[in-house]
C-alpha cells in the first residue's frame, strides 16, 4: 500500500513539475471539444442533448495520451527497470500509477465540465455530488485497462496505433455506462435508473483493477 | 492425412446434413413463435455458442503460454482466436440476415449484437498486435495479458440478453418449451460438428502458427563461429 502511495506521489510530482504537458492534455480536450461542438452545427439543443457522450469522448482520446505518456516517462530511461529492481512490488506500482492517471483525468473531466455544459446549455437536475461520483468511477473504468495496455505497448514501435485499437473496444461497456449515467445526472432521472449504471460501472472498475493488477506482473517483468 | 484434416472433413460432413435435416423438416415441427424463419436456429446457434466457447479456450491457452512460457501455448492460442474470429464473424453475418428478415433491419443496436462485434473488434485488435510485435517473447505476452483481459467480454455477450432485458430485441436463451420435440438431433450433431470443426481448425492453424514460431527462433540464435583454420594461422 505505501509503495502504491510512493508511486502515486512520483507520478503526480513529475506531472507537476511539467506543467505545460498537463497544460497540453487540457487544451487537446478543449480542442476535441470545440470540433465535436462545430461539427454537430449550431444547434445548441442537439449538443445539450449529446453533452454527456462529449465529453466522454473527448476524455477518452485525451486518456491515450495521458496513459501513454505515463508509461513512456518509466520506459525512455529504464526507470521501469530500476523501480522494479528498487523493489518496488508490481501491483502497487499498477495500483500507484493507475491511481494517478484516474486523478489527472478526473481533473481533466473537471476542468472540460463547465466547458460541455455550457456549449450545450444544459444544467446539473441532480446533485452535483453525484456528478463527482459518475466522473470518478468512469475515470477509474479508463485508467484500469488503460494503465495495463499503456504498459503492454510501451515498448513496441507502434505504439499510439496499438494502445486506442487494444483499449477502445474494451472501454465501451464503460464509455456506455458512464454516458448514460452522466446523462440522467444532468438531465434527470424519473424512472431511477441512475443507481443500475452506478453499480455496473462500480462492477467493471473492480474487475478490470483485479484482473490487471494481477497481469501487469507479467508485462513488466518481460 | 493428419488426423485434423479427417476431423474436419467428418465435421463438415456432419454439419451439412445437421443444416438438411434442420432447414428441410416438416413445417409443423418449426419453432413456435418464429415459424420458418426460426430454421436458421440450426446454422445459428451452434456457431455463435461454440464461437463464445472457443475464446474461453483461448484465455485458457493464452494463461498456460503466460504462466509457462512455453511457444506451444502462445500458438495455440493464435490458431483458437482466429478459428474464433471466424465462428464470431459467421455469427455476426448470419444473426443480420435472421435480423432482416426478423425485424426488418440488417443491424440494430441491440445489447447481444454491440457485444458481440466489440468482441469481434477486441480480437482482432490482438491478431493486428501480433503482426506487429516482433520480439516473440514480447509478443507471446503481450498477446496473452490481451487475451485474458479480453476474455472478460465474453460471459458479457452471453448474459447481455438477460441484463439489459429492456433494451434487448434479440430472444433471451432459448428453452425446451420453445423448441420442437424433434429440434435436439439436427441441433445436437450441429453443436457436435461445429464443436470438431472448431478443433480440426485449430489445430490446423496451431501447426502452421508453431512452424513460423519455430523458424523465428532458429532466425535468432547466433549464427556458429567460422571455423579457425589453424594450419593457415
Amino acid at each position: 500500500m505505501n509503495q502504491a502511495l510512493w508511486v502515486l506521489r512520483k507520478d503526480l510530482l513529475i506531472e507537476w513539475r511539467a506543467r505545460s504537458r498537463a497544460f497540453a492534455l487540457a487544451c487537446f480536450a478543449l480542442n476535441v471539444l470545440l470540433l465535436f461542438a462545430f461539427a454537430v452545427g449550431p444547434d445548441t439543443a442537439v449538443m445539450g442533448q449529446h453533452a454527456s457522450a462529449y465529453l466522454w469522448l473527448a476524455l477518452l482520446m485525451t486518456s491515450t495520451l495521458l496513459l501513454s505518456r505515463s508509461m513512456q516517462i518509466e520506459t525512455e530511461s529504464g526507470a521501469l527497470d530500476a523501480l522494479v529492481l528498487a523493489p518496488v512490488q508490481a501491483p502497487a506500482l499498477y495500483y500507484g500509477k493507475t491511481l494517478a492517471n484516474a486523478l489527472q483525468l478526473c481533473g481533466l473531466a473537471i476542468l472540460a465540465l463547465p466547458i460541455v455544459l455550457g456549449l450545450g446549455d444544459v444544467g446539473i437536475e441532480q446533485s452535483a455530488g453525484q456528478l463527482l461520483v459518475v466522473v470518478v468511477l468512469g475515470c477509474f473504468g479508463l485508467a484500469a485497462p488503460g494503465t495495463l495496455y499503456a504498459a503492454l505497448t510501451a515498448r513496441i514501435p507502434s505504439q499510439q496505433l496499438l494502445m486506442p485499437l487494444l483499449m477502445f473496444p474494451l472501454i465501451v461497456p464503460c464509455l456506455v455506462a458512464a454516458v448514460k449515467a452522466t446523462g440522467l445526472v444532468l438531465n434527470g432521472d424519473p424512472f431511477g435508473q441512475l443507481t443500475s449504471w452506478l453499480l455496473f460501472l462500480v462492477c467493471f472498475d473492480v474487475i478490470y483493477l483485479a484482473i490487471c493488477g494481477v497481469l501487469f506482473e507479467k508485462v513488466v517483468s518481460e | 492425412m493428419k488426423w485434423e484434416r479427417i476431423v474436419v472433413i467428418v465435421a463438415l460432413l456432419m454439419l451439412a446434413w445437421s443444416h438438411y435435416a434442420g432447414l428441410t423438416q416438416d413445417a409443423e415441427t418449426d419453432e413456435v413463435y418464429m415459424n420458418l424463419v426460426g430454421r436458421i436456429f440450426y446454422v445459428h446457434v451452434p456457431i455463435a455458442a461454440i464461437g463464445l466457447m472457443v475464446y474461453l479456450v483461448a484465455l485458457v491457452t493464452a494463461c498456460l503460454a503466460l504462466w509457462s512460457g512455453t511457444s506451444k501455448w502462445d500458438a495455440m492460442t493464435e490458431g483458437i482466436i482466429e478459428v474464433g474470429l471466424v465462428m464470431n464473424l459467421l455469427t455476426l453475418v448470419q444473426g443480420s440476415i435472421w435480423g432482416k428478415v426478423t425485424w426488418g433491419t440488417w443491424w440494430d443496436w441491440d445489447p447481444r449484437l454491440t457485444t458481440t462485434a466489440i468482441m469481434f473488434v477486441m480480437f482482432l485488435g490482438i491478431l493486428v498486435m501480433r503482426e506487429m510485435v516482433e520480439d516473440p517473447d514480447r509478443r507471446m505476452t503481450a498477446s496473452a495479458v490481451a487475451t485474458i483481459v479480453a476474455a472478460v467480454n465474453v460471459p458479457i455477450v452471453y448474459y447481455s440478453v438477460e441484463w439489459w432485458k429492456e433494451q434487448s430485441i434479440h430472444q433471451g436463451h432459448s428453452d425446451q418449451e420453445g423448441t420442437s420435440a424433434i429440434l435436439p438431433w439436427p441441433f445436437r450433431i450441429g453443436m457436435l460438428a461445429t464443436v470438431l470443426l472448431c478443433i480440426g481448425l485449430s489445430v490446423m492453424r496451431y501447426r502452421i502458427s508453431l512452424a513460423k514460431l519455430k523458424s523465428e527462433r532458429e532466425a535468432e540464435l547466433p549464427s556458429a563461429p567460422a571455423k579457425l583454420d589453424l594450419e593457415e594461422a
